[in-house]
């Protein structure tokens, strides 16, 4: 399946406003721990809505970066989902989200050294060969550095690429945050990171609290991040690209309108 | 596996639970805000992620906390029972039982009761058995008969009218719990997409059980002497409902 366009984050409250012709939305990303169970009103929409839109997956909570085992229920879950929803490609985050069983529901950042370098792209590799697929890779916001470190984040992402044939999912949005937070060159992240494997680019809202930004993901992206967002175009070429909005959701046509706002941005862009 | 990672993410999920100051040992500074600022915005939302998600799945039995209440509960509920499954859809799984063995007994009612819409709601499911079915076994049948309820489906009982109270939440009026002095039977289910619920009939909520127990609906009938006739009527009850996925024998 070719994914390619513009989309948006599949949210029950757009269900029924999607389920039309002429929406202008040329794919939907869809969070698959909200699909993976039995049945009733979330896998009647999903199906529903597959007809109409090519859709791509979304996890949050398969803690690549975790030193538990990985959980083979939850991994039989998503290929099971993968089956019904054949997505373009399965993406989930560079993070861990939980420790000897107990699962702290965020997306937690890793000691970028080459110790945890080989440990991430080992359990990579695990995912991938059970998926039959690439995974695609997101970098997250984060708050903290752990030191000391050997790699910078961008670097980290760049050699996973090359250690496990993963892919990139490029969340503009978290480059930004994560740039202010830690003092590092937002373009010169970009830079690092490897061309051929950037397969979809999210862009989202922040909150900013002054010494520090909050990835929210409850307001309209920034302008910094719309800016940020052509410079990683003119690196990349046109990759597919996605607003993600989890809180504050607004109704589907004021979304639809944000989105164009990127597509003119991309468009802009490829005319230069 | 990285035992210095390993030890690396036990530290600071200790901290997150509740240890605090385990974290700024293991960071820098960033360029603007201090390791202990930047350390805080875990703390916070780990708290404020989890509480937003009880609140989310268990609205009424929020209301009828209040905000502060319904926090502190939160925050004690999460201390007793960390998550433990990848996704938040069954954080609240154990929260019905920790209000009622925290004295919140109305709550408790509320949230059991809020779990089983949320659990008919997603629930796996199959076409239900039609009437004609049931309308065509011939009379011997039945006494061996052993209807397998649908996985969504909850015999549920309380001691507050629950019901009567998620109707007037519904509809954003005031809610009334007062306590019942007998248990109150609902079954709770999911028609086509639509979540269903009910009291449940006298003698219904025994036959039930014993029918979920695994007893073959002649013997139960027997056994809790219910009238053969009332017994049939409510089994065509529970097809026409869409309570019953299946007729094994």
């Amino acid at each position: 399946m070719t994914i390619s366009g513009f989309g948006l984050g599949l949210r029950a409250d757009h269900y029924a406003d999607l389920d039309r012709d002429g929406v202008a939305v040329d794919w939907l990303e869809v969070i698959s721990e909200n699909y993976m169970v039995g049945g009733g009103r979330p896998l009647h929409w999903l199906d529903r809505l597959r007809d109409r839109y090519p859709m791509v997956m979304h996890g949050v909570s398969l803690s690549i970066g975790g030193t538990d085992p990985l959980d083979e229920h939850y991994l039989d879950d998503l290929a099971a989902l993968a089956a019904r929803v054949q997505p373009g490609w399965i993406s989930d985050h560079l993070c861990w989200t939980g420790v000897g069983g107990t699962q702290l529901h965020d997306l937690l950042p890793l000691p970028y050294t080459d110790e945890v370098l080989t440990h991430v792209a080992t359990r990579i590799q695990r995912v991938q060969d059970r998926l039959r697929r690439p995974l695609v890779i997101e970098n997250v916001s984060s708050y903290v550095e752990f030191t000391p470190r050997d790699l910078s984040e961008a670097q980290f992402l760049r050699e996973l690429v090359a250690c496990s044939g993963c892919e990139l999912l490029l969340d503009v949005n978290n480059v930004h945050v994560s740039a202010f937070n830690h003092g590092f060159d937002a373009e010169a992240f970009l830079d690092t990171l490897p061309q051929h494997a950037i397969r979809q680019i999210h862009l989202a809202g922040h909150s900013h609290q002054g010494d520090h930004i909050i990835d929210t993901h409850d307001a309209p992206v920034a302008p910094e991040v719309f800016a940020l967002y052509a410079s990683a175009l003119r690196r990349f070429g046109p990759v597919p690209t996605m607003i993600e909005r989890d809180a504050n959701i607004p109704p589907l046509a004021e979304l639809l309108t944000e989105l164009d706002a990127v597509r003119a941005v991309a468009h802009l862009e490829q005319a230069a | 596996m990285s035992a210095r990672l390993r030890a690396l993410q036990q530290t600071f999920a200790r901290d997150l639970l509740g240890t605090g100051g385990l974290i700024e040992p293991m960071i820098g500074d960033g360029p603007r805000a201090g390791r202990q600022a930047m350390a805080d915005v875990y703390r916070h939302a780990y708290g404020a992620r989890l509480a937003e998600a009880l609140a989310t799945d268990f609205p009424a039995t929020a209301a009828l906390l209040g905000p502060d209440v319904f926090a502190m509960a939160a925050r004690d509920y999460l201390g007793r029972h960390p998550s433990e499954r990848p996704s938040l859809r069954w954080l609240g799984r154990h929260f019905a039982a920790d209000l009622d063995a925290q004295g919140l007994a109305a709550a408790g009612d509320m949230a059991a009761f809020e779990w089983a819409l949320a659990k008919a709601f997603d629930a796996a499911g199959s076409p239900p058995v039609p009437l004609d079915t049931l309308a065509a076994l011939p009379p011997e049948a039945w006494e061996g008969l052993r209807p397998a309820f649908q996985p969504g489906f909850t015999l549920l009982r309380v001691k507050h009218p629950v019901h009567r109270a998620w109707a007037d939440f519904q509809a954003g009026t005031a809610m009334d719990l007062p306590a019942l002095e007998e248990a109150l039977p609902l079954l709770v289910w999911r028609l086509d997409l639509d979540v269903q619920y009910r009291p449940a009939a006298s003698g219904e909520a025994p036959l039930v059980d014993a029918l979920q127990a695994g007893q073959p609906f002649g013997a139960a009938v027997q056994a809790l002497d219910l009238d053969p006739g009332l017994a049939v009527n409510m089994m065509a009850g529970w097809c026409v409902a869409g309570l019953v996925g299946a007729l094994g024998t």
